[in-house]
């Protein structure tokens, strides 16, 4: 009987990510955040493409910082964070959105609806290209972003970041 | 049923047949008649020869197991009654007790199958990790776990996935800048353009197979 409900749970669990839905255009925006993919490495980032310029230089200095220290808290294994990618995205009130820094990880978001101290309670889902890694239910909030520690890759780690703005 | 009670019924005249009281046209004669007269002779030559002529049978079942003996001693091709093997207690409830056991060992191995399943369903629910009520998570890839916790001194939610594997080192990581996009009507491949550029489109998304995107890169 245990066993069964086991069963049961698992089934409802999995069937509790909401089905791909084709966003409407009259859709209702309940909250904006930014998609950051970061590079976490103990070295020195040599190679800057015209993206990570252009993604650095639009994110607020402050709030660059600021994540960068929180980032080498959570994740001490590395030093240096660079940023890669960035995207800005509405999230709807009632239609999935994407949200691609990277063509090689992106972020599904489905709002859950807001929280009362002006957060979002959101269920996302980490794509790499055409696998999802991880699919999660978490509030986010202005002051409380929420950190993806993704694959490693050139003897550092990718880290996708969610900002609520 | 006999159609002229005045008419013997075809038992009564083959009974006659056999013992000669009457006389049917050889013609006539169906064939399995013949061959039971002959039988019935071969019993009454037996009994004849070996019986006395004064004594007569001491009862209807002696009669008919020495009769029985007699033929199976005459007739050696024939099985003996003696090697005609009693039902035993087993092969008497066989018949009944084959589905019950067919019946527990379908029980017996759904069982173990529904045990291995909920065995799997708990490793699976033990991914799926609670703190409070900020975050749930679920890996689909049983090789990819996912450790959860409200870091406190880095006041974020952090979602570390362990046993993933890695990008390989040669595979460039293409990133962009881009600003908020949705699709232009319900059901229409997602647009995406510059963040520093409105006109610059950079890739389409279609949704693709089990809810995977499908990027469509233009620059």
């Amino acid at each position: 009987m245990r066993n069964l409900c086991c069963l049961i749970l698992l089934l409802f669990a999995l069937s509790s990510a909401p089905p791909l839905r084709a966003a409407d255009p009259e859709d209702k925006v309940v909250g904006l955040l930014d998609g950051l993919l970061f590079f976490a490495t103990n070295d020195k980032v040599s190679e800057v493409t015209e993206e990570m310029q252009e993604a650095a230089a639009t994110l607020d200095p402050k709030l660059m910082a600021d994540l960068r220290l929180r980032l080498a808290k959570a994740f001490p294994e590395q030093k240096n964070y660079q940023l890669l990618g960035r995207h800005t995205q509405n999230v709807l009130q009632q239609y999935e959105s994407w949200v691609v820094p990277s063509k090689d990880l992106c972020l599904k978001i489905d709002s859950r609806g807001p929280t009362a101290d002006n957060g979002i309670k959101l269920h996302v889902q980490l794509w790499q290209e055409k696998k999802v890694l991880v699919k999660c239910d978490a509030v986010l909030k202005p002051a409380n972003p929420v950190f993806i520690g993704g694959p490693n890759w050139r003897g550092g780690r990718l880290v996708f970041v969610v900002v609520q703005k | 049923m006999n159609q002229n009670p005045n008419q013997p019924s075809q038992e009564e005249a083959l009974t006659r047949f056999i013992d000669g009281e009457a006389s049917v046209p050889q013609p006539s004669l169906p064939p399995e008649w013949l061959t039971e007269k002959a039988a019935a002779q071969q019993v009454g030559n037996l009994l004849r020869a070996h019986l006395p002529a004064h004594q007569e049978p001491p009862s209807e079942e002696f009669f008919v197991s020495q009769l029985m003996q007699k033929i199976a001693e005459e007739s050696p091709q024939l099985a003996p009654i003696s090697n005609v093997i009693a039902p035993s207690f087993w092969s008497r409830f066989r018949v009944w007790l084959a589905p019950l056991a067919t019946a527990a060992a379908v029980l017996v191995v759904g069982g173990v199958v529904l045990q291995q399943k909920a065995a799997t369903t708990e490793q699976k629910l033990a991914k799926m990790t609670t703190i409070g009520s900020r975050i749930q998570a679920y890996t689909p890839d049983p090789k990819v776990s996912a450790s959860l916790k409200f870091d406190d001194s880095a006041q974020a939610t952090v979602i570390n996935l362990v046993g993933l594997e890695a990008v390989p080192d040669t595979q460039e990581i293409k990133a962009y800048n881009v600003a908020s996009s949705r699709a232009s009507s319900p059901g229409a491949p997602q647009q995406f353009f510059a963040a520093n550029d409105p006109t610059k489109l950079l890739f389409v998304m279609f949704p693709g197979q089990d809810g995977a995107p499908a990027i469509h890169e233009l620059h």
